[in-house]
């Protein structure tokens, strides 16, 4: 597994697409910190690193299916997953050299981001106030939310041999996982209680009692909404970016359980393929 | 004999569809053998197999002795290499780039054997080149490059003169004839491009609809195809003593026939056999090439 690390890990080092990548997301925090920056000095807003820190972490997603669904799909598109398989190497060794250099590359994704938030937005909006084991938790999420991401592209690109196929199905299940999370979000953000405004007779504007609110969710479907928000990385993410959660070890574990289940399913299904 | 390949009924099926049913083949070391069969008779198919990207299911295959049940069979693969179907190599890097990636996979210590590699290749002068800007030939010639990186003993090469130009095809020829007479490389090439494998071969298997219908070495082939003359006569007892005593290689096809093999003057052996009372009923000049010899097997309606 060593040499096919090496060989992954060389090819990784020239791969365009994953340049483009690290590069977007540099531009992307540059941008973010930037607009940050332009509003405290034009409207005196208080500039919050917070704001931007983790903003990354709602892209991982979209950028780590690019990435692994083409880097991965050129072995089937060029046909190279036949020479590591003719030399011997075994499917197992092969499916977790490939996963590893996926995660790898999502985790250096985050670094291009990060360095931009160190070089740039340290000097422009001043250090974070939350306290360091506080955002090193965050980073850690973050890790393991694009590693459970990275294992369920790597899964859908080891078993299409259809490059142009599974680039569509990854991007299309990333931005699937988004839109979920953000469902998810909308409707465990419903106020228990709301207010309604009238007009009275002389014109005036009367806020009326607080009425319970009916989408509000409660009881078991709001726990069921609440722990797949926690559960799907793309609302994992969401919460990271925010840096508002409230239960970090579960969302720790769901990541984990993803990685090791789309891990051991992949390397089941790709142990039994006949490939081409 | 040491045999590099040997299968024992091995099929593949895939749901209805008999790809392999049964097949039985002998690789002996140090041959070029050459894997005959029209498309769709289950050549890719057995490379594939035997390559590793798929299982059988059923039967078995021997590589270097070792039993594909065997998990030792992943280590004797180190020992070969294969071009299947298209060339295998990354068509965003030069030629030098891919041996590289070749050389890590298979944990070369350094990359000195490359600028040899491409020498032998012929692809040394392609510098900055990237592959999807080879020709066919370059590109084929690379995947052998790259198959041979682990210095392999057994090379299996499917189709590699598909779609190669007249210079192409007589440079792959002369390379599996260099590797096989330097290095001792055994070859499984299949090919449906008969007259093109007869230069090259040393063995044949001819395979239809999954199954081996025969092996064959190319001197027995070459006994098989040789030159002569089908002739029937009255009476055959008279005409054995004729043949003899002109020195004619000859064989009893039947009661009636016989064959007579080489340049026969056809003149001389009427008159002699006129003297022993032996009519000639008819004469036929048979000249049997691999071609026509794959088609008698396989039956004349099919051809390769």
């Amino acid at each position: 597994m060593r040499k096919l690390l090496s060989a992954n890990f060389a090819r990784l080092k020239k791969d365009k697409v994953f340049w483009l990548c690290m590069i977007f997301l540099f531009l992307f925090a540059c941008l973010l910190i930037s607009t940050q920056y332009r509003e405290h000095v034009k409207y005196g807003y208080e500039a919050d690193i917070n704001n931007v820190l983790f903003a990354y972490a709602v892209l991982i997603g979209v950028l780590s299916s690019v990435f692994t669904s083409l880097f991965l799909g050129t072995e089937y598109s060029d046909g190279t997953i036949r020479n590591k398989l003719v030399v011997g190497n075994t499917r197992t060794a092969i499916y977790l050299s490939n996963l590893i250099v996926s995660i790898a590359a999502a985790f250096l994704m985050c670094l291009a981001y990060l360095a931009a938030v160190c070089l740039i937005g340290i000097p422009l909006l001043g250090t974070s106030r939350s306290g360091l084991p506080l955002l090193l938790k965050i980073l850690c999420g973050v890790f393991l939310a694009s590693a459970a991401y990275s294992s369920i592209c790597t899964l859908l690109s080891m078993l299409m041999q259809n490059k142009a196929i599974a680039t569509a199905v990854s991007i299309l299940g990333m931005v699937l996982l988004l839109t979920a999370a953000s469902y998810l979000a909308a409707q465990l953000s419903q106020p228990e209680m709301y207010s309604g405004y009238t007009l009275d007779a002389s014109g005036e504007i009367v806020q009326s009692e607080p009425v319970p609110n009916p989408r509000c969710l409660t009881g078991t479907k709001r726990e069921v909404y609440e722990f797949l928000y926690d559960f799907l990385p793309s609302g994992q993410c969401v919460q990271y970016a925010a840096m508002e959660f409230t239960n970090i070890p579960r969302m720790y574990l769901c990541s984990l359980g993803i990685l090791l289940a789309a891990t051991a399913g992949g390397i089941w299904f790709f142990r039994r393929k006949d490939l081409k | 004999m040491d045999y590099i390949l040997t299968t024992e009924n091995l099929s593949k099926h895939y749901r209805n569809f008999k790809a392999l049913s049964g097949l039985n083949m002998h690789i002996p070391k140090g041959a070029i053998y050459g894997f005959v069969g029209k498309n769709g008779a289950g050549k890719t198919t057995l490379i594939r197999l035997i390559c590793g990207l798929q299982a059988p299911t059923s039967g078995s295959y021997t590589l270097y002795g070792i039993p594909c049940t065997d998990r030792a069979i992943q280590k004797s693969r180190r020992r070969m290499g294969a071009v299947v179907e298209t060339p295998s190599i990354y068509l965003d890097m030069t030629a030098e780039e891919n041996l590289k990636e070749q050389y890590r996979i298979l944990g070369l210590p350094s990359f000195t054997g490359i600028s040899d590699l491409l020498a032998l290749v012929g692809l040394s002068d392609t510098g900055k080149k990237k592959a999807k800007n080879f020709s066919l030939g370059m590109r084929q010639r690379l995947g052998i490059a790259v198959a041979l990186a682990g210095d392999p003993d057994f090379l299996v090469l499917d189709e590699p003169v598909n779609g190669l130009d007249p210079q192409g095809i007589i440079e792959i020829r002369e390379l599996v004839l260099r590797l096989n007479r330097e290095r001792q490389i055994t070859f499984l090439i299949s090919s449906h491009i008969l007259d093109e494998l007869s230069r090259l071969a040393t063995h044949y298997g001819f395979i239809d609809h999954g199954q081996m219908v025969k092996e064959i070495s190319a001197k027995e082939l070459e006994a098989a195809c040789r030159k002569c003359v089908r002739l029937t006569v009255s009476n055959l007892q008279a005409a054995i003593p004729v043949f003899d005593r002109m020195g004619l290689e000859y064989s009893i096809a039947s009661e009636t026939d016989a064959e007579v093999f080489g340049q026969v003057n056809v003149s001389q052996l009427v008159l002699a056999l006129a003297e022993e009372h032996c009519e000639i009923r008819s004469v036929k000049e048979r000249d049997e090439s691999l071609e026509s010899y794959y088609v008698n097997l396989v039956g004349g309606g099919r051809h390769a």
